[in-house]
Parts: C-alpha cells; structure tokens; sequence
C-alpha cells in the first residue's frame, strides 16, 4: 500500500515540482514507558533542526499528560509504604508541571498497627492503632543521567488537620511516615528512567542529551523536555532508508 | 530525417502519460503491485540473469528496486527502475539508475501508431513498427503517413492536395540534462514510397513532409524531455544528474542509465526527513 506513495512522486520528479523542505521537522512518536510490570503510554515529540553542516539538534519532548491522568488511577488504594506497624496509602494524588517544575499534591491515609515479634525475623501486624489522614504536597524535578531523564523529588512535605496532629506529633509518626515515603517514591522513580527512544527507522539518529527539565504543556499537563544533537553523515541517510526498506514501507532491493 | 524525431518525441510522451496515470491508480493497485515486487526481490539472482542489466549500473550501499504496470491506452507496460545510492565522501552521495525500457519498448508500437497531429491545415499518422537499442542509441523504424489540406470554415480539413507515406529509419541519442534525458537524433533515414514519392521529390514536398514531421517531433522532444522516474527518496536529495543515456540491454533491448551525486549536510538530512515524512512512511502515531 505504501508502496504507491512513490508512485505521485515519480510523477512529481517528471514535471520537476518540488515541494518546499523546511529545515527543520517534527515527529510525533507513540511510546511507552514500561513502569514495573505495565507500560505506560506517553507520546515524543521529537524536533529535529539542522544547526550546522553536520549536526543535527534534537529536541524530545516527552508529552505524560496520558501518565499523568493514569499514574493516579493506578496508585489509588496503593499502599506506598507497608510494613507491620505502619501503612501509608496514597489516596488522592495529582500532579502536573509548572513552568518548569513539577508540582504533586495527595491526601494519605497513616495507619498505625500494633506490632509484635513472633521470632527472630518474624513481626506479626497486629490491631489497628490509630489512623489519620494526611495532605501531602511535594516538588520535583528532573535529572539527566545516562541520556536519560530521572524524576526526583526535591522536598515532601506532610500536614495533617488539627484535631489529628496532636496525636500524631505525640507519636513522632509524620517525619518517620516523611522519611519512609521520600525513601519508598525515589526508589520506584530511580528504577523508572524516562529514556525517550527512536523508532527503529530513526534509530541512525542517536543523540545524545545535554540537558533536560520539565516542561508545562499547555495549562498544568507534564511534559518533560530534553535537548541534544547527534553527529550526522550520508550514511544517516542511507541508514534510515535502510531500515525503511527492511520494513517494506518503501520498495525492495533489486 | 524526421519520423524516428517524431517517434521519440512519442516514446518520451508515453513515459510522461504512464507516470500521472501510476498517481491515480495508486491507491486501487497497491496490494497486487506489493506482491510483484517481493516475488522479484526474492529472486535477484535468477533476475540478474535474466535481465542482463549491469548491477554496476545501480550499484551502492542503498539500493531500491521500482517495478509497476501501468496501462497506457488500455495497454499494461512493465516498468522497472533500479538504483543505488553510496556515501561518496564525507558530505556527499552518489547516486546511479538504471531504468528498463524494454516493457515499454515491447509496447511502443502498439502505443504510439495513430495520429500525432490532426490539424484542418496538416494531418499525421505514425505507423511503428519497431524500437531498437543499439550501444548507447535507440534505433526506431516505421513510417508515418502526411496529408495536406485546405482548412474549411469550420476549421475542419477539406480539399486534400497532397499527401504521402515516408519509410523511416533513425537513430535517437539522450544527453543528460539537468535531471532530464533529453534526446536528439543522430542520424535519419527517410524515404518517400513508391512512385508518389519520386513526384514528391521532384516537386520539393519531401521537404515540406520532412519539415512537418521535424517540426511536430521537435516540439516533442523540446517539451518532453525524459526525466528519471526516480523514488522521492532520491528526488528529496536534490540530486546533480550528471551523466547517462540510453543503454541497450542485452541485445537491442532499451534502457537508460543516470549517474548523479548530492550533497548531503544535516540540513540535506532534516530535508529528506521530512520529505520522508510527507510521503507517509516516517509515521509513529495514531
């Protein structure tokens, strides 16, 4: 079928139309990010520009506006942190980018148990002690290791309402549960790089990243953003129209 | 001198009106023309063979292989284009193609006898018999009958004071112009028939046929010139045709070869990119 989009072509080379190039083109690429044992869909924004003779800047934008409506669907209910005494539970979680942060706000559910050691190595969780619902509000941002973009959190911070603060001041739960979730998210988020990668016919294309950040797309949706360049030659070229062929979108080798 | 100008200029019109007609069959033929081209490139080395043509002629690191049937006044004419491409040096590719003629070398008689002009004034009928390739030229043989009348008030042809069959036999070369093939006859072989033609001569009209014929294949030749059907992928590259021209392929089989080069440089490759992209093959999302 895509055979034939040659065929206009030929035609065009015939009458000597050309249509005007601009130097610089965009892709928008569907992906995904694979987050533990699911995927989750995001869409790259790629802008390739010629800056010199033989270097292309890249620009990917990576669109999570897909994550950032799904990320909180699946967290609900979750429990972040659990062990025998203590269960924390993000109930009501969003975030999103401003300008060039990432802002994430959620209620949490603290749950104190009784906690008793059965053995050496063994707790047994036992009655429910206390539990108190949490505002939690953080910032994060994003760093650029390996050529691929880390989101971190920068602070977390956790206030609880009035009539429950007491109790928990009393208890020193709230920096320890602070301590826990700052822990528990940095290691799902250091095990989730954002690693923005080609198609394999634009896999010729290979840049290399220098700087990242995020990005607000539109109003609040999270982009994250990240520039680089990547040496180019002929063989790019014949590279990509390689792969093309291989991928029988254009016709065959004789 | 003049008929084998005048078939050229029509081989040349049948390479431009089977390219529009590949645009709008494009999209019904899509999925018999895929199966065509697999079946050929799974048996390249028997096509080889079979084909005569000189991979040298097509060589390179990036090699593509076109092959469609069109039909050109309800006639299906095989067309096959092979080329390559190759980095040449650090900024630069070089491109080679080789088209195969010889489907529509096969046809040409078929396509192009009938009537090259009807005008009230002049009236022009080609009868082909046979299209040759011999080393780098393109032998053509037939003959084309001229009449001469007096136009009417309507415009319509009317008293018919003359007219004659010339036998001809030329021999066309393509330069390589621009992007274009561009053919000019070398040589010409004419000659009225039987008594009518020695009363032609003897009035001077052989000329006038000569003129008329030369005239209309120049126009031919001037307004269309053969510009290789090249894949957009190349076309994108903004190529330098440089050199080439018809070649025969295996014995008095037509083809023709281009060689040309383009510079490449990270605005070339955002440019074929896009190129790409517009051609619907660069596409990543829903």
């Amino acid at each position: 079928m895509r055979l034939w989009l040659i065929i206009p072509v030929l035609m065009a080379a015939v009458v000597g139309a050309r249509a005007p190039y601009a130097q610089q083109v965009d892709f928008i690429i569907d992906a995904t990010l694979p987050v533990r044992d699911t995927d989750l869909p995001y869409k790259l924004n790629l802008t390739l520009t010629a800056v010199d003779t033989t270097r292309i800047g890249v620009g990917a934008l990576l669109d999570l506006r897909g994550a950032q409506k799904i990320v909180p669907e699946r967290l609900a209910d979750n429990a972040i942190v659990d062990n025998c005494g203590l269960q924390v539970r993000l109930d009501d979680i969003s975030f999103g980018a401003k300008d060039d942060a990432i802002d994430l706000d959620g209620e949490v559910t603290v749950t104190l148990f009784e906690c008793s050691r059965t053995s050496e190595r063994d707790f047994q969780r036992g009655q429910e002690k206390n539990s108190i619902l949490a505002n939690m509000s953080t910032e994060a941002t994003v760093e650029l290791r390996d050529n691929c973009a880390y989101i971190k959190l920068i602070d977390l911070t956790l206030t609880a309402p009035k009539a429950q603060r007491e109790q928990i001041l009393e208890d020193d739960t709230l920096e320890s549960v602070k301590e826990l979730m700052l822990a528990a998210v940095d290691l799902v988020l250091n095990e989730t790089p954002l690693c923005p990668e080609l198609p394999a016919e634009l896999a010729s294309l290979d840049p290399v990243y220098e700087s990242g950040g995020p990005r607000e797309i539109g109003d609040g949706g999270l982009g994250i953003l990240l520039d680089g360049s990547v040496d180019v030659s002929p063989s790019t070229i014949l590279d990509v129209l390689t792969v093309l062929q291989q991928q029988e979108l254009i016709p065959g080798r004789p | 001198m003049a008929s084998s100008r005048l078939n050229k200029g029509l081989l040349i019109c049948v390479l431009l009106a089977m390219l529009p007609g590949c645009g709008s069959k494009a999209q019904d033929q899509g999925g018999a023309s895929d199966a065509t081209s697999q079946t050929s490139v799974s048996n390249t080395d028997a096509a080889f063979d079979a084909t005569g043509i000189d991979p040298s002629t097509y060589s390179g690191q990036f090699q593509v292989k076109l092959t469609k049937e069109v039909p050109l006044r309800d006639i299906p004419v095989p067309f096959t284009v092979y080329a390559g491409l190759e980095e040449s040096s650090p900024t630069r590719l070089r491109l080679r193609a080789f088209m195969d003629l010889r489907g529509l070398q096969e046809k040409a008689p078929q396509i192009l006898t009938g009537p090259l002009e009807e005008t009230c004034k002049r009236q022009i009928y080609l009868d082909i018999q046979d299209v040759t390739a011999i080393g780098e030229t393109v032998k053509v043989k037939g003959s084309a009958r001229a009449q001469f009348t007096r136009c009417k008030r309507n415009e319509e042809p009317g008293f018919q004071y003359f007219g004659a069959t010339v036998d001809a036999i030329a021999v066309a070369k393509a330069e390589v112009k621009g992007q274009c093939l561009t053919f000019s006859i070398e040589s010409a072989d004419l000659s009225p028939r039987g008594f009518i033609g020695t009363v032609t001569n003897l009035f001077g009209l052989t000329d006038r046929i000569n003129e008329a014929i030369l005239e209309k294949g120049g126009e031919f030749l001037a307004a269309n010139p053969v510009c290789p059907p090249l894949p957009e992928e190349f076309t994108v590259l903004d190529p330098i045709y440089e050199s080439g021209g018809t070649r025969e392929v295996a014995p008095g089989g037509m083809g023709a070869a281009v060689v040309g080069s383009a510079d490449v440089s990270a605005e070339t490759i955002v440019k074929v990119l896009a190129g790409l992209k517009n051609l619907g093959v660069l596409e990543f999302a829903e």
